[in-house]
């Protein structure tokens, strides 16, 4: 476990309503992938001030106080655990994209030592396009510093970050302004409070937008050929304008389709824009707290992307075969694991329990960032170091995953 | 518990202490090296018979890239690699731990493939300070050896904003803050100057004197004052430095003039052999080797030291902070390319390459990585490289011993290239073959001697013990390959030729101590104007420093 001093901001001279027993802490919001670090609350926990972040304001601290201590949870994921290796189960791990560093490790280590499969995300989608679309032809990224520094210029592709991301573009936006934006989105998109001109949104149906983009691409090659569609016009005009433009993507829009070939086009298209002279650069902006840093302990845990399986020969990639639909056991991490009948389920969460359902063993933890401290990689690849707000006795989930790890190996259960 | 291991009348190869193939014994006591006990019935808990075996200090690699955010992009940019192989690791090599392999193998591949042919320590060449945090977990999951790690430094904003303000007191504090947030052994200055104006958008920087646009700084005075930061604050290792115009036909004189504008001062060129070339700068295919001047201007600088950074022919992966470099590179291959930019630190480029044997551009490259190697006067100032995996993976590492120790192969090798080689290049020339006391310099001795490593590369008293115990063989790819035994911290980790456990190395990093408030106040100034993260994240954390085993600055004493 790394706890890291936390950076304390003492504001309350500032703030005449605090009282000198309560002073405000600065932390950072785990709410999206922003990771606001000037959001202020009391030591108990509370948002005093969230610089007008809705999500912030929203937020639920919600979770359960078990009636049952850790061990309880320990020997009922240890019992499930082995059973499921005494008949030769396929497990699958889920949702490890929101967990710290080092629960990520030790969550692999834990794989690894079962023999099981890791997916991304809820392991519902097997494959991630924009990972396939990497490996085909590279990519042109710039951290978020870099783009706030340097950018003149600012595309939105599906990327609704006033709602999903409140503060981001307010934060990492070009320094300059914001004047130089553009949103291309779903004809239903409600941007009201986005700040945006009607000008700056582009409509486009997800249906179409591959072939928007083969549009786009021709008038970027072509410049000098008349082209009737607006649209494509304000985006040339916009990659004419900029000396240094930044492609924001946050999860593919409902509705599209062929994702692997439009995160293909657009890679390409990214990637022949730049020259010497002038940049054009891509951000992700991700939905779930460290994707980063499972990559990057995957890649080198196993060489490998999820969907993987740690088969007793070694690291093996088929994303055909390897989804939660496939598995027999699940061990998930973050949202509640979705079962189809003859599943089972350890369910690892900081909410409130839900619903008894006698196949998913939830297993209350703490959680990053309230009770619980660690380190987590931004979607940019720049570490954070989050303190925990306060202190509680609930299990932490690295040092609860690597007891369940000790037991099996020491019991001999491993495979 | 104590534990003593003996090995017992070896061929032991110490060329820090003089010692070449003298039979001896080597005594390591709880994981150092003793002076062999003067009681005659003190019994060691065990002996390996080394009788007939050559037996040298652990390899030290000065200069590779196993971790951090572009080695972890590598694997994922090229499944490729991967697709042919997945399983295989574990099986073929009888690994501990699974893995994949391919020129940027997963971390604990990369402990065994290293300990495997003998190397106890590595040390990553470039990893940026916003990267560090990670690299150093990535490190840590890399067992067998122990590691160490070169911050990048040569493109800093708050270091150009500071030179652009004449404020040139306030790069040694930089310097020593970078080096101790990152829990660095020394810093690595990549193509100063020339990232920032490509991570612009405003082309390359070329010359020693080219002006860094928006600030009117120049590599010059990077070079020279982080040069003399380094040497002030007496950081183990000298400035690690790749110059300008990496890889380009002509960039000989740039690098000539790069070492007369630091003249005294102590500095490492890295991979120098991709900055040793004539022919014509707009011309990729007049490339030939310019070697000449460079070998004597290291033969009278003793200042000076070199990692070679050979090329050897196969598929591999371009893995560079210098963007500007691998974009040029990628437009001339056609390859994938990943392009970074990072937090107004560094850039990044990393793209898979082919090095042909019948390709003439390859072919020289590797003719005047040879040539470098074979006409130093001094194999202290030079350190075996490939810039892993730039010019190759590490473990071809035995392929380029064997090049180096037996010129007939050479001959061989070099007679089935491109007549044209034999031109371009002077290795026809050259009959050296290294002996096996000079392969122990440039692959030990001295690299570990450069990084300021005093308690590596050598077999005295108080030295790690970390050991490799070769059978002699004429096969001397295969005798480098496969030591028959080796010794990590007097754990034997190879027990005939097989990785017998993951005994967990130490990371090193330099003991520079904490910053007075003052002298770090104008650098969180700065970070709080510029940076989109916490001051927190400016820094590994108290908890990870200590993770890390901090080795003592030039001048600060003796070793523990
Ligand atoms: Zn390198």
């Amino acid at each position: 476990m790394n706890r890291h001093e936390p950076e304390i901001a003492m504001t309350s001279a500032a703030n005449p309503s605090n009282h000198a027993t309560s002073p405000e802490l600065a932390h950072l919001c785990l709410d999206c992938a922003s990771f606001c670090h000037d959001l202020t609350y009391t030591q108990a926990g509370m948002l005093i001030d969230s610089k007008g972040c809705k999500r912030a304001q929203n937020r639920g601290l919600g979770f359960t106080e078990s009636s049952h201590q850790a061990d309880f949870f320990l020997t009922q994921a240890i019992q499930t655990l082995q059973e499921a290796i005494r008949l030769n189960r396929r497990i699958a791990f889920t949702g490890l994209e929101q967990l710290s560093l080092d629960s990520q490790k030790t969550a692999l280590d834990l794989a690894e030592n079962l023999h099981a499969w890791v997916l991304s995300g809820n392991g519902t989608t097997s494959v991630d396009p924009w990972a396939i679309a990497f490996a085909q032809k590279g990519g042109w990224y710039a951290s978020w510093t870099e783009i706030r520094h340097r950018s003149d210029g600012l595309i939105l592709w599906f990327a609704p970050l006033w709602s999903s991301h409140p503060r981001w573009l307010e934060r990492f936006g070009p320094k300059s302004s914001l004047s130089n934006l553009l949103s291309i989105q779903s004809p239903d998109e409600v941007a009201t409070d986005s700040g945006l001109t009607n000008e700056q949104q582009i409509h486009i149906d997800p249906a179409h937008a591959l072939t928007f983009l083969a549009d786009l691409r021709m008038a970027l090659k072509q410049p000098d050929r008349e082209c009737t569609d607006s649209r494509i016009r304000r985006l040339q005009q916009m990659f004419q304008d900029s000396h240094w433009l930044t492609w924001v993507r946050s999860g593919d829009p409902e509705g599209l389709i062929d994702p692997l070939s439009t995160a293909e086009s657009i890679t390409e298209m990214i990637g022949q824009s730049n020259s010497p002279t002038r940049r054009v650069v891509m951000a992700d902006v991700p939905h779930s707290l460290n994707p980063q840093g499972l990559k990057a302990v995957l890649s080198w845990r196993s060489g490998l992307n999820a969907p993987m399986w740690f088969s007793p020969e070694g690291p093996v990639y088929r994303p055909s075969e390897f989804s939660v639909e496939n598995a027999e056991v699940v061990v998930a991490f973050g949202d509640r694991p979705q079962l189809r009948s003859g599943q089972t389920a350890l369910w690892f969460s900081s909410g409130p329990a839900t619903a008894d359902s006698p196949d998913i063993t939830q297993i209350p933890v703490s959680k990053l960032g309230f009770d619980d401290a660690g380190s987590i990689i931004r979607a940019d690849g720049v570490a954070l170091h989050v303190p925990a707000m306060v202190s509680r006795h609930r299990i932490k989930t690295s040092e609860f995953l690597a007891t369940i790890c000790k037991a099996l190996k020491s019991g001999g259960a491993s495979r | 518990m104590s534990h003593l291991l003996k090995i017992a009348g070896g061929r032991v190869i110490d060329p820090q202490h003089g010692v070449d193939e003298e039979p001896r014994d080597v005594w390591i006591k709880n994981g150092q090296v003793i002076d062999p006990p003067t009681d005659p019935d003190l019994r060691p808990d065990r002996t390996i018979d080394a009788r007939g075996y050559i037996v040298m200090p652990g390899g030290v690699d000065i200069h590779c890239h196993v971790a951090g955010a572009k080695v972890d992009a590598s694997r994922l940019l090229r499944p490729e690699e991967r697709r042919l192989e997945s399983g295989k690791a574990r099986h073929e090599h009888n690994h501990f731990q699974g893995g994949t392999l391919g020129s940027c193998p997963s971390a604990s591949i990369t402990g065994q493939l290293y300990s495997g042919m003998g190397y106890t320590s590595v040390n990553d060449a470039a990893i940026a300070p916003a990267g560090a945090y990670l690299a150093h977990e990535e490190l840590a999951d890399t067992p067998l050896v122990d590691r160490s790690m070169l911050v990048l430094a040569g493109n800093h904003r708050y270091m150009l904003e500071v030179l652009a303000s004449g404020e040139h007191e306030l790069i040694e504090p930089f310097v020593r803050w970078l080096v101790r947030r990152s829990g660095s052994l020394g810093i690595k200055v990549v193509n100063p100057g020339g990232i920032e104006a490509w991570k612009q958008g405003k082309g390359r920087i070329t010359k020693l004197d080219d002006p860094v646009p928006e600030f009117g700084v120049t590599p010059r005075m990077i070079l020279e004052s982080l040069c003399k930061a380094s040497q002030q604050i007496g950081l183990p290792h000298a400035v690690h430095l790749h110059s300008l115009n990496l890889g380009l036909p002509g960039n000989t004189a740039t690098t000539i003039e790069t070492l007369a504008a630091l003249a005294g001062l102590p500095v490492h060129l890295a991979h120098v052999q991709f900055h040793s070339y004539g022919g014509n700068p707009n011309d990729p295919g007049s490339l030939r080797a310019d070697v000449g001047q460079l070998v004597e201007h290291l033969n009278s600088h003793p200042e000076v030291s070199v990692d070679i950074g050979q090329v050897l022919f196969g598929p591999t992966t371009v893995m560079t902070a210098d963007g500007a470099t691998a974009q040029y590179l990628a437009g001339l291959t056609g390859k994938k390319l990943l392009a970074d930019h990072v937090e107004l630190e560094t850039g990044c480029g990393v793209m898979p390459i082919e090095y042909k044997d019948k390709n003439l551009v390859h072919a020289v490259q590797w003719a005047t990585g040879l040539e470098w190697f074979l006409r130093v006067d001094n194999p202290w100032q030079v350190a075996l490289s490939t810039d892993h995996p730039n010019g190759a993976a590490f473990t071809a590492y035995p392929e380029l011993m064997a090049l180096l120790a037996d010129s007939t192969y050479r001959d061989e090798c070099l007679a089935r290239l491109p007549e044209a080689v034999r031109e371009r290049t002077g290795l026809r020339e050259i009959s050296r073959s290294y002996s096996l006391s000079e392969l122990a310099i440039i692959t030990r001795a001295a690299p570990a001697k450069m990084l300021g490593l005093t308690h590596k590369g050598h077999l005295g008293a108080g030295a790690d013990g970390d050991v490799t115990i070769y059978q002699p063989s004429d096969d001397l790819r295969k005798m480098f390959a496969m030591p028959r035994w080796v010794v990590k911290s007097g754990v034997v980790i190879v027990d005939d030729t097989e990785i017998r456990n993951l005994a967990a190395g130490v990371t090193h990093r330099s003991n520079v101590p904490e910053l007075e408030p003052e002298a770090l106040e104008p650098i969180r100034r700065w970070w709080k104007l510029n940076a989109t993260s916490d001051w927190s994240s400016a820094d590994i954390g108290t908890a990870m420093r200590d993770r890390l085993k901090p080795v003592n600055l030039r001048g600060q004493g003796g070793e523990k």
